[in-house]
């Protein structure tokens, strides 16, 4: 299916109401789901299930959580994500915006990352028309 | 107090869907004085009744190896209370899952009037995290189960006949 | 009342907000099938917590004038930890909105800070549904009111600065 970015934006809050229990203005295209939406690692799987089901796709785990990268000795180095693993995010994940995070590219900040316009475009890379 | 909120299975269709019954009955415990001169069955009972349903389906998907917890009710709308002598019939449907987690959607009828309607999310719980091992004890499973008579009509997609996993 | 989910209130606006506790004592018998390698309190029953604070807190509004309140909805609930024997929750439920007969609340419960439970009810004050020759609904009033008195002693409601 193909969807315009208004369209991909409505559902993607909807999704994100229903599953975090927030208000409709909570919903900012800035706003992170963990640090400003107050979501957990439960309420992921929620939000998967429901954009799944709203735009008729499917949505690997590894495509919003990059744990193995996080996790890999290759791309870690005391914390902080090396360069060669910055590359690696960047190609895994195309569609999130990671300038502030390579900033400071500590591996505990990373669940903090996403936004609501990151996951508008993650799911236009699916539908978009 | 056993914690078995659904009587019988009356049908388990393995990776789809499963109905059951629940009897509301006057001496039940739960009952006794929870609305003093009107007594009606707890609703979160009716959604575990539904969470059971739909945590059997769930766990027998992924063959029993998976800790099946019901982690979040998206929504649970309750149009009539339960009171004794109603015979609840709960159905059940996995609308998805992934290796982590799964949905599903639960309806309660009553007198063929829809009496509830709600949405659940399991989520698998990770070895060692919470409990160390298994949730049941071996055999233990197994035993609830039969009680519930899920064996008598649970069936795999083709129809056949599940058997009673080792595991359980 | 043998499904009581709430041992004693600490505080109580009547009709806004209420706040109570409730401990899991390892005797509690539904343990030994929930579960029997995990004895943890089912994540409905601290549900029905935050749903008897709720009808409680709405009752104690209107001096026990409906004598039914009954849940219509539970959304976004979420249950964010286990509560073992002898853990200890604090259950907080506040007035959202009230329109018509249908009141909306937020609640929420705590283990040591963290919460473990948390949804939004609706619930609706409504009559029994009984022949109106019978009386069902003054007997319910009296009685509910007794079991709150039962229950809970009268209980200073406490005044929002």
């Amino acid at each position: 299916m193909t969807a315009t970015s208004e369209e991909v934006f409505a559902k993607v809050q909807t999704a994100l109401i229903d599953a975090l229990g927030v208000d409709d203005d909570e919903v900012k295209p800035g706003a992170t789901l963990v640090g400003d939406l107050g979501a957990e690692s439960i309420d992921f799987l929620d939000i998967v299930f429901r954009l799944e089901k709203a735009f008729g796709i499917s949505i690997p785990r590894e495509d919003l959580s990059p744990e193995d990268i996080l996790t890999n000795g290759q791309f870690v180095k005391d914390g902080l994500v090396t360069a060669e693993g910055m590359a690696k995010l960047k190609s895994r994940m195309p569609w999130a915006d990671l300038s502030k995070f390579e900033q400071k590219p500590r591996v505990q900040d990373f669940g903090n990352l996403l936004t609501v316009q990151d996951m508008c475009n993650y799911v236009m890379t699916k539908v978009g028309g | 107090m056993r914690w078995m909120w659904v009587d019988r299975f009356t049908e388990f269709v393995s990776g789809s869907h499963a109905s059951g019954l629940k009897n509301v009955a006057l001496d039940e415990e739960v009952l006794d004085e929870y609305c003093p001169g009107f007594p009606y069955l707890p609703p979160t009972l009716i959604i575990e009744g539904m969470a059971q349903l739909g945590g059997i389906l769930v766990a027998e998907m992924f063959d029993w190896d998976k800790q099946v917890v019901l982690a979040k009710v998206g929504k649970a709308e309750f149009f009539a209370p339960a009171v004794p002598g109603d015979q609840l019939h709960y159905r059940v449907e996995i609308d998805s899952a992934q290796d982590n987690g799964a949905i599903a959607r639960g309806t309660s009828h009553c007198n063929g009037v829809l009496q509830a309607n709600i949405e659940l999310m399991f989520a698998f719980l990770e070895e060692g995290r919470f409990a160390d091992g298994p949730l049941f004890k071996p055999g233990d499973l197994a035993t609830m189960l039969r009680l519930m008579k899920l064996f008598h009509v649970a069936v795999d997609a083709n129809g056949n006949r599940i058997n009673i996993s080792d595991k359980l | 009342m043998r499904y009581c989910q709430l041992d004693r209130l600490i505080s109580l606006d009547p009709g806004k907000h209420l706040v109570a506790e409730r401990t899991l004592q390892p005797e509690e018998d539904y343990l030994r099938d929930h579960f029997p390698n995990f004895p943890v309190m089912p994540g409905v029953i601290m549900l029905e917590a935050l749903h008897q604070a709720a009808t409680w807190m709405i009752r104690t509004g209107d001096d026990f004038a409906s004598p039914l309140v009954l849940l219509r909805e539970a959304r976004a609930v979420k249950f964010g930890d286990f509560l073992c024997p002898g853990d200890k929750l604090e259950i907080t439920v506040e007035l959202v909105k009230e329109e018509g007969s249908i009141s909306t609340v937020k609640a929420f419960a705590e283990k040591n800070g963290k919460t473990t439970v948390s949804a939004r009810l609706l619930l609706e004050k409504c009559s029994t549904d009984h022949p109106p020759w019978l009386g069902t609904d003054d007997i319910v009033r009296t009685q509910v009111r007794k079991k709150f008195q039962e229950l809970y002693g009268s209980f200073q409601s406490s005044q929002n600065p």
